[in-house]
């Protein structure tokens, strides 16, 4: 029988003493004898109405200074009692790494007697903002690993869906409750609740998942749904994308690990009209899809390439690769003004959304999801080593290695997601497109197309195909559109976008991409006369 | 700092989500299943990712008995979903959706409305047989047999030597489709499915053949065609097209074409 063990985590003065005296003096608790070590003496006292309930305190100097000594005086105090004690609580200090303490708890003998249950954190809502990235690493690992969040001070709804939003960065999906007068019970019964085991979660979700789908299939079938076909196009798609991906994420995990942020300040071009066009470069020589340009796109970011450089990049890249200008190529029977179209628009319309954006995106830094000063502590894969405090290159290659692939698992769920809604609309929405014409002039018709390459969320080496089989229901203004537009952005982009950046950037990007296209093509194609 | 003899479940996890994953892709590719899905020119992409993800199993290994509380798994559905739609869908040829009710002939896929000027379609010269090598070719009879696997071949021999070609008797076959508003009624054409990059871009792939009693084919069916080949012309395009003479009902093939590029 394993004595469950909670760990209550936080700063100094964040409240876990306060914290521990409630629990502790929950009715439940008055009839179990329980163990409270502390390692850390706070301003508030311990007063434990429970007679039964022993307290033993270690310093915090002496864990520093005598790990080894106070790690089996820690062990001794559990075995003395252990046939009688129902919990053992412990309060950690906020300065202390949490993996001291659970290494603590690996070791042989206590983890015969006992396991930890509950990690919890005490978060003072108004303090925790500055105190997090200024107080070291030993901070955000506490966050990281804990099962629930308890917040105290929270004086505004503001303050907490900031502190919310800060915390779920750190940790993402963790239980974040607030403490306010009269919840105590409240806060006992979530603490004292036994966790789930994720993995366990997994397998059943997995099952159920195979079983549903087996049930769901002709269900769905009766009304007219192709499940295969959606099966079938939705695999081809990732099957293609994954690839892409991958190479996105070694990319962009090798910008945040290999290349120092100084050498981005220092060497990087001052001009605008110059980084513009080293990110043009940048995109032709990149030959990759939409999936790879994103997560480079957000690593582009985070290490300070101005806003509207790293736009560029991000819009051009998919539109004027060579791989891209082959397949149109090809696509349009050898026509190479097509080609030179998709290109020369592709490029004015990436410069032209780059300034806008620069212009309208001023606090650049506001665009990303996670706030600078958590990333220079930890970055959102799990590792609290910034990449400058990485020595060695067996250190650098592994975390590179360990980054890309949690960037890849993080822009990967987006990616599913994205590609399912898209296989969804190519299959069903065929019917819908074939009865669409191109009457009622280039402008209509631009948007329609637009709108389609936006749903569709074609990969751009092979949109040129399906663009060209519209060429007969839509003038090639629209066609155009379709090719352009439908490259630097859609749904599958979208989606991939969320998992970096906030959703007020990505509708802005959106509607400046949208108008810049639709506004550069008709005015080119009325102009011109085509 | 103690070593933990428990191993950590998450990267454990992982780890075999990987191998299930690299395993199936070697599977797919190995048994040529993975054409129904994607072209021949992605192999090697997907090689790529199988080695990427040999790396991530190396360091999966290394950091196995590293101590971690908070432990994530849900994560591992992106290379699970896939790997188990892999096992798990039929993989016969099925039609992704066509999403503008268009066919694609042989000056790469496109309609015939555009005039296009030199549709030379860029055949690398390596491909180029000789011409009295050409499988299926008679020239003394003057007949071409097109095998199911030459198909994407021949369109595009046909459409680059359609004077040369005026006259032979064309054997090929296809699923009848008659579903396009460039097609007369007296038409249609005896098509295969052509994939250029991914299963979104299958297109209808074929040349436009008259037949009198074209109307009266099932959309879908797969038949034989025994045919005389003629030169359609047009404003500022000329195509090849072909002249019934005999529709035999076949045998479905299996497979996509791909264009020879």
């Amino acid at each position: 029988m394993s004595i469950p063990v909670y760990i209550v985590t936080g700063f100094l003065d964040a409240g876990k003493t306060t914290f521990l005296n409630q629990m502790l003096n929950e009715r439940e608790e008055m009839f179990h004898e329980n163990l409270l070590i502390q390692f850390e003496s706070g301003e508030e006292e311990i007063s434990v109405s429970n007679p039964d309930c022993v307290v033993k305190v270690f310093s915090k100097r002496d864990l520093e200074n005598r790990p080894e000594e106070t790690s089996k005086a820690v062990c001794e105090a559990i075995e003395e009692n252990k046939e009688n004690w129902q919990r053992v609580w412990i309060e950690w200090n906020g300065m202390i790494p949490f993996s001291q303490l659970h290494n603590l708890f690996l070791q042989p003998q206590l983890r015969k007697l006992c396991k930890i249950e509950k990690v919890l954190h005490i978060c003072n809502a108004e303090k925790i903002e500055y105190l997090l990235g200024r107080t070291g690493e030993s901070l955000p690992e506490q966050i990281a690993n804990s099962d629930l969040i308890v917040l105290r001070n929270n004086s505004s709804k503001e303050t907490r869906k900031k502190v919310v939003r800060l915390l779920r960065e750190v940790n993402p999906n963790v239980n974040i409750e607030e403490a306010q007068k009269g919840n105590e019970s409240h806060l006992y019964k979530k603490t004292i609740r036994k966790k789930e085991n994720p993995i366990d979660v997994f397998f059943l979700v997995v099952l159920w998942g195979i079983v549903l789908s087996f049930l769901a299939k002709p269900v769905l079938e009766s009304i007219k749904i192709p499940v295969a076909a959606i099966g079938n196009v939705f695999l081809g798609i990732i099957l293609q994308a994954i690839p892409f991906l991958m190479i996105g994420v070694l990319l962009s995990s090798a910008i945040q690990v290999f290349i120092p942020r100084k050498w981005i300040e220092e060497k990087f071009p001052k001009s605008l009209p110059l980084g513009i066009l080293v990110a043009l470069v940048g995109g032709f020589c990149l030959p990759v899809c939409d999936c790879a340009s994103i997560p480079i796109f957000k690593s582009l970011v985070k290490k300070g390439v101005p806003l509207p450089v790293a736009i560029t990049f991000m819009t051009a890249a998919p539109v004027i690769n060579p791989v891209v200008m082959l397949s149109t190529y090809y696509a349009f029977g050898g026509d190479i003004s097509i080609v030179f179209q998709r290109v020369g628009f592709g490029m004015i319309a990436a410069v032209i959304i780059g300034l806008i954006m620069g212009a309208v995106q001023k606090n650049h830094k506001e665009a990303l999801i996670s706030s600078t000063q958590v990333d220079g502590v930890m970055c959102n894969c799990g590792c609290y080593n910034g990449a400058e405090n990485v020595s060695g290159l067996t250190g650098k290659l592994e975390l590179f290695l360990h980054h890309a692939q949690a960037e890849f698992f993080n822009v990967g769920k987006y990616l599913v997601i994205g590609t399912l809604l898209a296989s969804i609309f190519q299959v069903m929405g065929s019917k819908v497109f074939t009865t669409m014409q191109g009457a009622g002039g280039l402008a209509i018709s631009l948007l329609i197309m637009m709108i389609v390459a936006f749903i569709l969320s074609l990969c751009s080496s092979s949109d040129a195909v399906i663009a060209r089989s519209f060429a007969n229901q839509f003038p090639m203004g629209g066609i155009m559109g379709f090719l352009v537009f439908g490259a630097m952005i859609d749904i599958k982009n979208v989606m991939m976008l969320s998992s970096g950046f906030s959703k007020k950037f990505i509708g802005k990007l959106l509607l400046v991409i949208a108008s810049v296209c639709f506004v550069v093509i008709l005015a080119f194609y009325r102009i011109g006369g085509m | 700092m103690v070593k933990s003899k428990k191993i950590n479940a998450q990267i454990c996890l992982e780890m075999v989500c990987y191998f299930l994953f690299s395993g199936t892709v070697i599977w797919f590719l190995a048994s040529g299943k993975y054409l129904s899905y994607i072209t021949p020119k992605m192999m090697p992409y997907l090689i790529f990712s199988v080695v990427v993800m040999g790396f991530w199993i190396a360091l999966s290994f290394w950091r196995l008995m590293r101590p971690q509380y908070k432990v994530r798994a849900m994560h591992c559905l992106v290379i699970l979903i896939p790997t188990l739609l892999m096992i798990s869908l039929p993989q016969t040829t099925v039609d992704g959706g066509n999403l503008s009710g268009d066919f694609a002939t042989a000056n790469t896929m496109g309609g015939v409305s555009r005039p296009l000027d030199s549709g030379t379609l860029g055949i690398s010269p390596s491909e180029r047989a000789e011409i009295d090598e050409m499988p299926g070719l008679d020239k003394e009879n003057k007949t071409i047999t097109v095998s199911d696997k030459d198909f994407s071949m021949w369109m595009t021999e046909i459409y680059n030597r359609m004077d040369e070609f005026k006259g032979y008797t064309v054997t090929m076959t296809g699923y009848v489709f008659t579903d396009s508003e460039l097609l007369e009624d007296n038409e249609f054409v005896p098509a295969r499915l052509m994939m250029s990059c991914c299963i979104a871009d299958l297109v209808p792939t074929g040349m436009r053949a008259t037949y009198e009693k074209a109307a009266a084919l099932e959309e879908g069916s797969w038949v034989t065609v025994e045919a005389i080949l003629d030169i359609k012309e047009g404003e500022g395009y000329r195509e090849p097209k072909l002249l019934v003479n005999k529709v035999t009902p076949t045998e479905p093939v299996e497979g996509y074409i791909y264009p020879s590029y």
